[in-house]
């Protein structure tokens, strides 16, 4: 007779403490994560429970030095317009948002000083990547509940996130395919300087279009990349950004990558460059040619 | 306009033309190629058949059809210049995923069908030659895979560009095959459309064949990647137009010569055929001189063409996207170049008319090409894309024009197909 097996295996029906701990675990990240692309679009209900809108965007805090911008608020699509709702008047899950009272929907800009709409500014845009030296583009965004409440987490850049937004929004929030950890980004956001233009949906309100994005962090990263690797990325960046990444990145190192690209592709970012970058970076590529 | 750009603008303004018209020249190229690129495999042998089916009929419909050419060409241009990103990624940008993804099928779908004419295109050359598609053709396709994927194919590409030189014995042939000039002329400033079928789809595909999607996306990273900033876009705007007219002048001539030599004689069964129409030019040696030509084509298109939609639509998803990378590092990339060559060359082996094979993949271009421009022309709009080089009144109605008369020829065509056979 065969010696029964001690490791017994948990009756159909039955869930093992272990897995129970790891849903439960489950449970509490989903809770706490949000997917930006899961949750455009979906429901704004009031405090009765009446729908009055759709989530048209979420709205972080923009300042240089802060590693995870915090929420301030979302954008609520109403009719054709957008209305602003601040973040305390307002519960966010994964399934929509819901309004903590009456009468909080804030008519004013939609994006305010300081202010970076995800979904117009870092979904779908080009970032660069410092750590992993790449430039990628957004395919969702991740906000996280943490200790100081909501705040930008990371993104996620997998085409399988790409995919899923194609389909039928899912119930729970989706985890991401390919994360990258916010800090280690640098994307560019509107100049705040820039004047409004009216009827451009969400972002306008916040800048003029074209020209009119900055690199949104300190450079100090981008001053440890190598001559390869800021090559690498300024030759996958757009306009204007190419030129911003040069002009922060060491000079040793911007020199040398501009001496990479071929002389159309080095004009074209030396005109963008400010006059006094230009000059400066110029006078050390004529020097090094001398040499 | 800022005081540098003003001091930049009255600096232009005083240049001697002659460093005016050197600095014109160092711009040209990427329009110049990215028009000409039109000239393949698939152009050559729907032209001819244009030629040989309908005569100089179609003549007034390739003056309209450059027009329409420049417009959209300027367009791209304009558009790789002032943003520095291809089309892929402004669309992924600018539209909404399901947008972008459609648009990337669109792609897609367009750049396969011409990769099975440039296949097609191989097979048809080598058969005048004497060498069967079942042979030629899966040795071309693995042949043309290797040389890209191992990053030696920019070489093989000026042997491919030379051999294309033999078209321009087309222009001679028009002149010495005695076309009737007065015919030429009133076709070409008249219309003479005929109210068929046959000659609706064969203008679809005529379309198709000179405004290929694939040529817009190519103009674009062209420029990106030749590095032309905007205080040079006078000059790249001139290259833009005039590659335009230039491929089209060639184009004009293949059908004039093919009118010429074997015009009326119905819808065209063979390359050899076509070949006929350079006999006056070369005599006795024009199906050999042909066939190197159509070879030369296929082949220079037969990569760049499905390297170009992997470009876009990895730029498009943001994945990785570059030869110099390992096809561990840039799957997709290197999975939709892979398809694009193995289904190209499969589709190529099927039995059946080479030639009406490539004709029909003009028409399925033709179709795909107005939903594309849709995208171009939206862009090319925005304020927010372009600045205040965006397009103005009068080229937003030309271009809106032209979109839509492409869009209902295709729409026509698109319906007769489905329904017109019950």
């Amino acid at each position: 007779m065969a010696t029964p097996d001690k490791r017994k295996a948990p009756r159909r029906g039955v869930v093992s403490a272990a897995l129970q701990d790891r849903i439960a675990t489950r449970r509490t990240i989903a809770d706490q994560t949000i997917s930006l692309a899961h949750l455009l679009g979906r429901r704004v209900l009031d405090a009765a429970g009446t729908r009055v809108g759709k989530v048209g965007d979420i709205v972080v805090r923009w300042d240089a030095n802060i590693r995870y911008p915090p929420v301030v608020g979302i954008l609520v699509g109403v009719g054709s317009g957008f209305a602003f709702v601040d973040l305390q008047d307002v519960t966010l899950t994964q399934t929509g948002a819901r309004l903590r009272s009456e009468q909080q929907t804030v008519s004013r800009p939609v994006r305010g000083e300081n202010e970076v709409a995800l979904a117009h500014d870092v979904l779908d845009r080009q970032l660069v990547d410092v750590a992993g030296v790449q430039v990628v583009r957004a395919a969702d965004v991740y906000l996280l509940n943490g200790p100081r409440g909501w705040e930008l987490a990371g993104i996620d850049v997998g085409v399988r996130s790409f995919g899923r937004r194609l389909l039928q929004k899912r119930r729970t929030c989706p985890p991401p395919a390919r994360a990258i950890d916010w800090a280690d980004l640098h994307t560019f956001v509107p100049r705040f300087t820039d004047t409004a233009i009216p009827g451009h949906g969400p972002a306008a309100a916040a800048g003029i279009i074209g020209g009119g994005m900055q690199l949104g962090r300190p450079a100090s990263a981008l001053k440890k990349l190598r001559a390869r690797d800021v090559a690498a990325i300024i030759t996958e960046l757009g306009r204007g950004q190419q030129a911003q990444v040069t002009a922060l990145t060491s000079p040793p190192a911007a020199v040398e990558a501009l001496r990479q690209l071929t002389p159309p592709q080095r004009a074209a970012v030396l005109t963008e460059l400010s006059e006094s970058d230009r000059t400066r970076l110029q006078k050390m590529l004529d020097g090094g040619e001398d040499s | 306009m800022t005081k540098s750009q003003a001091a930049q603008a009255t600096s232009r303004s005083r240049r001697p033309w002659v460093v005016r018209l050197l600095a014109v020249l160092a711009i040209l190229g990427p329009g110049l190629i990215a028009a000409n690129a039109g000239n393949d495999a698939g152009g050559i042998l729907t032209y001819a058949s244009a030629g040989a089916q309908f005569g100089y009929q179609t003549l007034f419909l390739m003056v309209l059809v450059t027009v329409a050419l420049v417009v959209v060409q300027e367009m791209c241009s304009r558009l790789g210049v002032y943003t520095g990103e291809g089309l892929g990624g402004l669309i992924r940008e600018q539209f909404s995923a399901r947008s972008t993804f459609g648009a990337m099928m669109l792609l897609l779908i367009a750049n396969a069908g011409l990769t099975v004419s440039e296949f097609a295109g191989v097979g048809a050359a080598m058969e005048i030659l004497g060498v069967s598609p079942r042979i030629s053709v899966p040795i071309t396709a693995v042949c043309v895979w290797a040389l890209t994927v191992l990053g030696s194919y920019s070489r093989a590409e000026r042997l491919f560009l030379v051999l294309t030189l033999a078209f321009l014995a087309y222009p001679i042939a028009a002149f010495l095959g005695h076309p009737n000039h007065k015919e030429v002329l009133s076709n070409l400033v008249w219309p003479h459309f005929s109210a068929t079928r046959a000659f609706l789809v064969l203008a679809v595909a005529l379309i198709g064949t000179t405004i290929t999607p694939y040529m817009q996306f190519y103009a674009a990273s062209a420029v990106v990647d030749k590095g032309i900033k905007p205080a040079d876009y006078r000059g790249e705007r001139i290259d833009a137009i005039a590659g335009a007219i230039w491929c089209d002048i060639i184009s004009i001539f293949i059908i004039i010569a093919t009118a010429a030599a074997i015009g009326g004689s119905g819808p065209l069964e063979s390359a050899q055929q076509a070949a006929e129409a350079l006999k006056p030019a070369v005599g006795p040696y024009a199906p050999q001189l042909f066939a190197f030509g159509l070879l030369g084509a296929s082949l220079l298109a037969a990569s760049v063409v499905p390297l170009s939609t992997s470009y876009a639509i990895a730029d498009a998803t943001g994945t990785p996207r570059s030869v110099s990378k390992s096809l561990r590092e840039a799957p997709l990339f290197y999975g939709i170049f892979t398809l694009q060559i193995v289904a190209g060359a499969a589709f190529a082996l099927a039995p059946g008319n080479l030639v009406s094979l490539v004709v029909n993949a003009q028409v399925l271009n033709g179709i795909i090409t107005p939903m594309l421009l849709t995208y171009v022309l939206i862009l090319a709009n925005r304020s927010n894309v372009l600045g205040e080089a965006k397009n103005g009144p009068i080229f937003k109605a030309v271009a809106t024009v032209c979109v839509a008369v492409v869009g209902i020829l295709s729409f026509v065509v698109l319906v007769e197909t489905v329904f017109g056979q019950r």
